[in-house]
């Protein structure tokens, strides 16, 4: 039940931001997209949102195109987007709420604080959290509603070195727990290798995929791994694509 | 020493200019009154201007005391403050019932925005006064008039607020919503209301000082009673220390209302400036 992307182009104002993209991600991988800013990388990942739609191509999931957004494909973007007129649990349980279900899963929600290590904070506002916990609560948010694909847009971008890596170790952890398929989106060369077990890059101008190879490093992931030879490998073809994207 | 003395409070404080802030601004506020009232005491003191139209602090201090106890013009100042209060409170909760979800809709449906904007754009720059004629031949000297001239003066300020409101709902937000499954109805009720209330809550402050600027134009219409018509009174009976009295009093009580507005502003947006 994988997650196919057919010939997708887009445009802005005659200026070709994506070109003719085609990629299959199987279900349960997590597939980094590393690209410079500008690549259309978050163009692509909208459009698997189903907040933008393609000029041209499609996207399937299971076989079945997408047409809007939808709770199956939860995006958790660059800053976490929470409502500071809500608690932390109420929060969490927008999308539930939004689903229209009378009686919410208490139980679940609670769940999900406990994995994302907040319990005892559930009366909480978002500004009284540290911005590593409001990302964590965003990404709780979108964990709740069960989804088969996380889209995650730089989500750690606006956090500080310390707190991302924290938050970098916490999402490969949740990921080998729940098993679903996350896509992720960076400009960071060392996120995108650490996290994912495929790594794609893309080019700018047009947006291409310029490489797709498989992360051989194995699990768990460990910040030492930066020094095996997979590792550099893979970084080293990964910065020359995109050195020769900058002049 | 000195750190040991200085370290708890900045440690307790998380914001220590703010409540500087607060504090001086106290002490400024008390020092400005009562070097006015001390200028104000010089000046008629030295006569500079005539008693009649600078009448001393003492004078208006007795003024005050005579609308409290005996009134002026057959009734004690408590009546005037009663009924110039439900004027203002009656014409302003008037324009917010009708104003917020006018300027909803307007935001949301660009037809209703196209049919009320040319007209809402039109009243805006009239000045009060201009209507006076209008309402007494419309709906004659009773409260009616009185009431809608407070109503359409300020409802301009609530529709322009909450449309201004509804479109400074950050995209993030939206995109939030859209991506956890939430319909366009869904939405507009659970995230852009709520986005939209802070600056709801600024334009119901602005228009509170609205409301009672277009009290005293109100009183002009066939009134016997409230601040707006004391004043004009008082000031064709050149009872000046009355007339400074009665601008005292109408100050003093937007100034409370206003702080109403804020306290339950307070309650209702804790989350204002704390994104």
């Amino acid at each position: 039940m994988p997650i196919e992307i057919e010939g997708v182009t887009k445009t802005f104002n005659g200026q070709r931001a994506l070109d003719e993209l085609s990629l299959r991600v199987e279900d349960g991988s997590f597939l980094t997209i590393l690209g410079a800013s500008g690549c259309g990388k978050s163009t692509l990942l909208n459009i698997l949102a189903g907040l933008e739609t393609p000029s041209t191509g499609r996207i399937l999931l299971d076989g079945t195109p997408v047409t809007g957004p939808g709770p199956d494909r939860v995006v958790v973007f660059q800053k976490p987007g929470l409502y500071p007129w809500l608690s932390l649990r109420d929060n969490i349980a927008f999308g539930l709420r939004m689903r229209g279900s009378s009686s919410l899963p208490w139980r679940e929600v609670d769940r999900v604080i406990e994995l994302i290590g907040l319990k005892g904070f559930e009366k909480h506002r978002p500004y009284e959290l540290s911005g590593g916990m409001q990302q964590r609560v965003a990404i709780a948010r979108a964990l709740v509603m069960h989804p088969r694909v996380l889209l995650m847009d730089e989500p750690f971008g606006a956090l500080d070195a310390q707190t991302r890596e924290t938050m970098q170790e916490f999402l490969t952890e949740l990921w080998e727990r729940i098993q679903a398929t996350v896509i992720f989106v960076t400009h960071d060369i060392d996120e995108a290798i650490m996290l994912g077990s495929r790594l794609v890059v893309m080019s700018a101008r047009p947006g291409r995929i310029s490489l797709d190879e498989p992360v051989t490093l194995g699990r768990p992931r460990d910040w030492d791994m930066i020094t095996t030879p997979d590792f550099l490998a893979l970084k080293r073809a990964a910065r020359r694509i995109l050195a020769g994207q900058t002049h | 020493m000195l750190a040991k003395l200085v370290r708890p409070v900045a440690e307790a404080d998380p914001y220590p200019h703010g409540r500087g802030l607060k504090h001086a601004s106290w002490l400024t506020t008390s020092l400005v009154l009562l070097a006015a009232i001390g200028l104000w005491e010089i000046v008629s003191i030295l006569q500079l201007f005539p008693p009649i139209a600078l009448p001393p602090p003492k004078a208006v201090w007795r003024a005050f005391v005579i609308l409290f106890t005996r009134g002026y013009g057959g009734h004690t100042i408590w009546t005037d403050i009663g009924i110039s209060s439900l004027r203002v409170v009656i014409g302003f909760l008037g324009a917010i019932i009708i104003g917020v979800p006018l300027g909803l809709l307007m935001a949301r449906v660009p037809l209703i925005f196209r049919i009320v904007d040319p007209f809402l754009q039109f009243i805006r720059p009239v000045p009060p006064l201009a209507y006076i004629p209008l309402l007494v031949v419309w709906f004659g000297i009773g409260e009616l008039p009185k009431i809608l001239l407070i109503l359409v003066g300020t409802i301009p300020v609530i529709i322009i607020g909450t449309i201004s409101g509804v479109k400074a709902t950050p995209p993030l937000r939206l995109a939030v919503a859209r991506t956890l499954g939430a319909s366009e109805r869904q939405i507009f009720r659970h995230v852009i209301l709520p986005s939209a209330l802070p600056e709801i809550f600024t334009a119901a402050r602005v228009g509170i000082g609205v409301a009672w600027t277009c009290l005293v134009a109100a009183e002009l219409i066939a009134a016997d009673q409230g601040l707006g018509w004391l004043v004009q009174y008082a000031g064709q009976a050149l009872q000046v220390a009355v007339v400074i009295a009665g601008i005292i009093v109408i100050g003093i009580l937007g100034y409370a209302m206003e702080l109403a507005i804020r306290l339950v502003e307070n309650r209702t947006v804790p989350w204002r400036g704390r994104q």
